[in-house]
């Protein structure tokens, strides 16, 4: 589900029309953009406190008149939320299972590690060598 | 006499019309798009998110580019387009333990567990406007065997907690520690004295430039005595988990930049407690050190109310030690509304002022152009 939500709409888009078969589905609830309040903790550890809302869009929908898919993604696309709900669904049914699997789900996984690869080189570069200098003797 | 005056709508449309003719410019430049701003305008990016109180990065591009570049003003429309929408509910703390960062550094200890990671910033550049063309950065160097993420960085506070340093960790004394919280500013009213909860969320959401003036304050000598150290800096992406009503059980929604700092400050034996150090947090949207900073200075110095209050006046000796000053002054939007307030039309309460005025016995003839 976390891949759904962070996936690129373009990536979700073209998988949908990469289906072998079209899938009519209904909305069990509508692309709906709201907000969920963001809370730490005092200290990282301690209380928890406010620190602000993210907007998020969430949409239900049912495939096959019984299997039912749900999302909340990031921001207001309602399309990335329709799509990515209608993914969950899929991925529920056998005969969708394993292809999706094998191509939409790891896709966005390469692409997720790419992203991570790209940030842990990054970072590494930064990271500070202290070293001693030795005096006097 | 009272006497309503009507007028300007007129000038007010044409007003809006030039103000959306001047943000566009000279139409032989290219527009700018909000995508352009999200990507290379980020720090801009996350003041807008973490003072309008949304981390929604689209709405705040959006809300930078219609505002002119004018920070505060995209501050006040992302405040206002959060209101347009529904709250589905609260996410489970962040845990920032597990965030991975991309910067980190510790003022006190070299050898930090995890190491110093600079990461992007602007502190070791020359600060000198560079001329000529951007270095091509996208070129990779040879390879590597490929260093991890670091995702679980060890605690600066804990390393401190451990060796028994900490005077007051004031969340070890909290009941429920992690739970999530009721109390919520944008749904209840700032009355003192304030629970540190509430004083979090006001600083989380404040004005950078306010806090940091304030948090100056204090290192100039009004309310500190003595050098804060940084304890622990760390920018990174944390997860947000929430269980939506609907659906039962917790997801993921989401990632979010965030910018989380320590500060700890020297705290000798006194008031009954052992000699060790005191701490002050700061957690903010976006990677916003300077405003993490100065939150973290400023929660500590508002938590030492009774400390600090004088004797006589039961008040706190200088402004950023006085929770009512630092928290009811820190809302950019609040501060700007009221002193912008002044543009409008004060035509009637000006002229009781005249009125005043002349019954002190200064009614020098009046001049034209006085009573419009």
């Amino acid at each position: 589900m976390q891949l759904l939500a962070e996936a690129e709409v373009q990536d979700l888009q073209k998988a949908f029309e990469g289906l072998e078969q079209p899938v009519g589905s209904t909305f069990l609830i509508k692309p709906e953009t709201g907000m969920v309040m963001v809370q730490g903790k005092a200290d990282g550890t301690g209380t928890a406190f406010c620190i602000g809302e993210m907007t998020v869009t969430r949409c239900m929908v049912q495939v096959m008149d019984r299997i039912q898919g749900y999302a909340m993604v990031p921001g207001s696309d309602h399309d990335h939320a329709r799509l990515a709900a209608l993914f969950d669904a899929l991925l529920q049914i056998p005969a969708f299972h394993d292809p999706l699997m094998t191509t939409l789900i790891r896709n966005l996984e390469t692409k997720e590690d790419q992203r991570r690869q790209a940030l842990a080189r990054d970072v590494a570069d930064t990271t500070v060598e202290f070293f001693t200098l030795t005096r006097g003797e | 006499m009272y006497v309503a005056v009507k007028g300007g709508e007129k000038a007010v449309k044409h007003s809006q019309r030039l103000v959306t003719k001047k943000r566009r410019g000279d139409t032989r430049v290219p527009e700018i798009s909000p995508d352009q701003i999200k990507h290379q305008l980020g720090l801009g990016l996350d003041r807008v998110m973490a003072e309008g109180s949304l981390y929604d990065e689209t709405a705040a591009a959006k809300a930078i580019q219609q505002a002119q570049g004018d920070l505060t003003e995209a501050v006040f429309l992302v405040r206002a387009f959060r209101t347009t929408l529904k709250r589905f509910g609260t996410s489970r703390p962040v845990d920032t333990t597990e965030m991975t960062a991309f910067r980190r550094v510790s003022g006190i200890y070299k050898d930090i567990p995890g190491g110093q990671i600079l990461g992007p910033t602007y502190d070791y550049t020359h600060r000198l406007i560079e001329t000529g063309p951007a270095p091509d950065e996208n070129g990779t160097g040879p390879d590597q065997p490929m260093p991890s993420l670091p995702d679980k960085l060890p605690r600066v506070m804990d390393l401190l907690i451990k060796q028994g340093l900490i005077s007051d960790a004031p969340s070890a004394l909290s009941p429920e520690p992690g739970r999530e919280t009721e109390e919520d500013l944008t749904r209840q009213p700032l009355t003192f004295p304030v629970s540190r909860t509430l004083r979090l969320q006001a600083l989380a959401r404040g004005d950078e430039g306010f806090l940091l003036g304030s948090a100056y304050s204090l290192q100039r000598g009004f309310g500190l005595d003595r050098h804060p150290f940084l304890g622990e800096l760390k920018v990174g992406v944390a997860t947000v988990c929430f269980t939506p009503p609907e659906l039962g059980f917790e997801i993921r929604i989401g990632r979010i930049r965030l910018t989380e700092c320590v500060m700890v400050s020297r705290q000798d034996d006194a008031h009954g407690r052992a000699a060790g150090f005191d701490t002050g947090y700061g957690l903010v949207f976006g990677q916003n050190e300077r405003k993490a900073m100065s939150m973290s200075l400023l929660d500590r110095s508002l938590s030492d109310t009774d400390k600090n209050a004088d004797a006589d006046t039961d008040k706190a000796a200088y402004p950023a030690q006085d929770p009512e000053f630092i928290l009811s002054h820190c809302d950019s939007v609040e501060s700007s509304g009221f002193v912008q307030h002044l543009k409008l039309p004060h035509y009637v309460d000006f002229q009781s002022e005249l009125v005043f005025i002349r019954s002190r016995g200064n009614d020098q003839a009046p001049t034209k152009g006085e009573d419009g």
